[in-house]
């Protein structure tokens, strides 16, 4: 299982100095380490951009909002490049750069990308766009593994430990989820995580993080079909289904943090 | 027909090894004809385990590079009938391999025995590849500790990835007593996760690294719990259903502990 780089070019990152901000394009192919890498080189050369503000053109590119920040962050601490800016198709990221990262973000028309399940070990897909669609995984994701979809994803197998799934919409696992599962990705606080049993090392809805507290990973059977977690306010709650969705009552027993990288 | 089984882990420190070369020697002492394979190039360790190391001329390494036929890089172990080990390059690394070249090895071996026990090196890298490549089918060697059995469920991943069909599991250094007073995972929960046949459950005991250090394979002592636990997993492998799990057996009544007193029974070390 090789992994094969995608070959090496120098428009993987083009820089237009001219305007103010200057505007950074990233190649929308290439993977977010590849991205990263050319990005920090090109910089590192133009000792003149530094301390300047700049304009990020991610155009399709489905960057999620952890590999936005770490971006974000690396150009700031590293080349004091200021990033006032945001171009990118609607279902990308603009949700949550707006209202998260305060940045000015410019919405570009373009068609949602193909994407596919990925074995463990291949480099991943990124996310693509398009919330409305649904991806069916058929199988237990063992530890290793991850799944990362634009759209809701529907799992008929377990999650286990160390395997990842990743929905710019909803999760909804036909077993028990016991890895991570994040849903609403790109920031939609609304989407939920439907399993028959969460007891997961982490979950992720839009910003949030919850790691569950020590007692519930070792839970008696259960007594109800299945068990739903959404964002109720600016906490992930996790409560039996009962049919209905977003459920309104709720009691709360993870501790939330909003994620800060 | 011969076989070519890849015992693996993930995890390093798991008892691989010292598996490798117990069920060898007990499919071995059923009267068939086994040759173990060191995939740890560069570690090595199957020699030591199993006293072989003194006889070593020539290695795997050699055997792939032509400096020498199969036949004689093959160690005979002398107290054991039709065992024989092919030890590792301790002087080369995994890169010194390929998979396409531990596949002619295999199909090499396979004509003149009837199973090929490949000892897969930790990890996830090149010489889990050059393990798996020739391998019919494996077998997963994990401990009841929540970060062998992560590793193992990868490594179940990415032997079903490589197409092989579905691995079978084995338990080692299982405590019964542990287990019994909630300190230890039990084996419903591993199989939970892992999701896969139960092959065997060798229970956790010092003799083991006595064993290990003398060279000698603990299926040679007919008293040992390990290695009557490793000799039923012989059984299982050659078809033979309903052998029951040693580390699962109920602590003995008076009986048992006056034949073990009288030396008739196997000696009970940790597990209970």
């Amino acid at each position: 299982m090789s992994t094969s780089e995608p070959r090496e070019s120098p428009l993987m990152v083009r820089l237009d100095q001219e305007p103010d901000p200057m505007v950074i394009s990233l190649d929308p192919q290439a993977s977010f380490e590849t991205l990263r890498d050319h990005l920090r080189r090109l910089l590192n050369e133009q000792p003149d951009t530094h301390g300047r503000h700049a304009r990020l053109d991610v155009g399709s590119r489905s960057l999620d909002l952890f590999d936005l920040r770490r971006l974000l962050h690396m150009l700031k601490d590293e080349l004091q490049i200021y990033v006032v800016g945001l171009r990118c198709t609607r279902g990308s990221v603009h949700r949550f750069a707006e209202h998260e990262l305060k940045l000015k973000v410019h919405i570009i028309e373009e068609p949602a990308l193909v994407d596919e399940p990925t074995d463990p070990g291949r480099p991943e897909p990124p996310v693509a766009a398009g919330e409305e669609r649904i991806h069916v995984v058929r199988g237990t994701l063992r530890s290793g593994a991850q799944v990362k979809h634009g759209g809701d994803i529907v799992l008929y197998g377990d999650i286990n430990p160390g395997a990842e799934v990743l929905a710019s919409g909803n999760i909804t696992v036909f077993g028990s989820l016991k890895g991570m599962a994040h849903a609403g990705a790109r920031g939609n606080e609304q989407a939920f995580i439907l399993a028959l049993d969460i007891r997961p090392t982490q979950l992720r809805i839009a910003s949030f993080i919850a790691i569950p507290p020590e007692n519930r990973s070792r839970r008696p059977a259960q007594q109800h079909l299945a068990e739903v977690a959404y964002l109720a306010g600016d906490r992930i709650v996790i409560e039996p289904f009962r049919g209905r969705l977003p459920p309104t009552s709720h009691h709360s027993d993870l501790q939330t943090r909003r994620s800060t990288e | 027909m011969s076989e070519c089984i890849v015992i693996t882990s993930g995890k390093g420190g798991v008892g691989k090894t010292t598996t490798t070369a117990n069920i060898g020697a007990a499919l071995a002492l059923q009267g068939r004809r086994v040759v173990v394979v060191d995939a740890d190039i560069g570690l090595r360790n199957l020699d030591v385990v199993l006293g072989l190391e003194n006889r070593i001329v020539y290695d795997l390494v050699h055997v792939v590079e032509g400096e020498c036929r199969v036949k004689q890089a093959l160690i005979k172990d002398k107290r054991i009938e039709g065992f024989y080990l092919l030890p590792a390059a301790q002087t080369r690394d995994k890169n010194a391999v390929s998979p396409d070249q531990m596949r002619r090895l295999v199909a090499q071996l396979k004509e003149t025995h009837d199973y090929v026990l490949m000892d897969c090196p930790a990890g996830i890298e090149q010489g889990f590849k050059n393990s798996i490549a020739g391998a019919d089918r494996a077998i997963i060697v994990t401990t009841p500790e929540v970060s062998a059995i992560r590793d193992a469920d990868r490594i179940i991943g990415l032997v079903e990835a490589a197409e092989l069909p579905e691995p079978t599991l084995i338990i080692n250094r299982y405590n019964s007593r542990m287990v019994k007073a909630g300190d230890m995972m039990d084996k419903d929960d591993i199989l939970e996760i892992l999701a896969i046949p139960l092959l065997g459950m060798i229970p956790e005991s010092e003799e083991v690294i006595v064993a290990s250090n003398r060279g000698q394979p603990a299926v040679l002592d007919e008293a040992s719990m390990v290695g009557e636990a490793m000799r039923r997993v012989a059984r299982r492998l050659e078809g033979e259903s309903d052998v029951p799990f040693v580390a699962l057996e109920e602590p003995d009544g008076l009986w048992l502990a006056f034949k073990r007193w009288m030396g008739l029974a196997p000696v009970r070390e940790v597990a209970g």
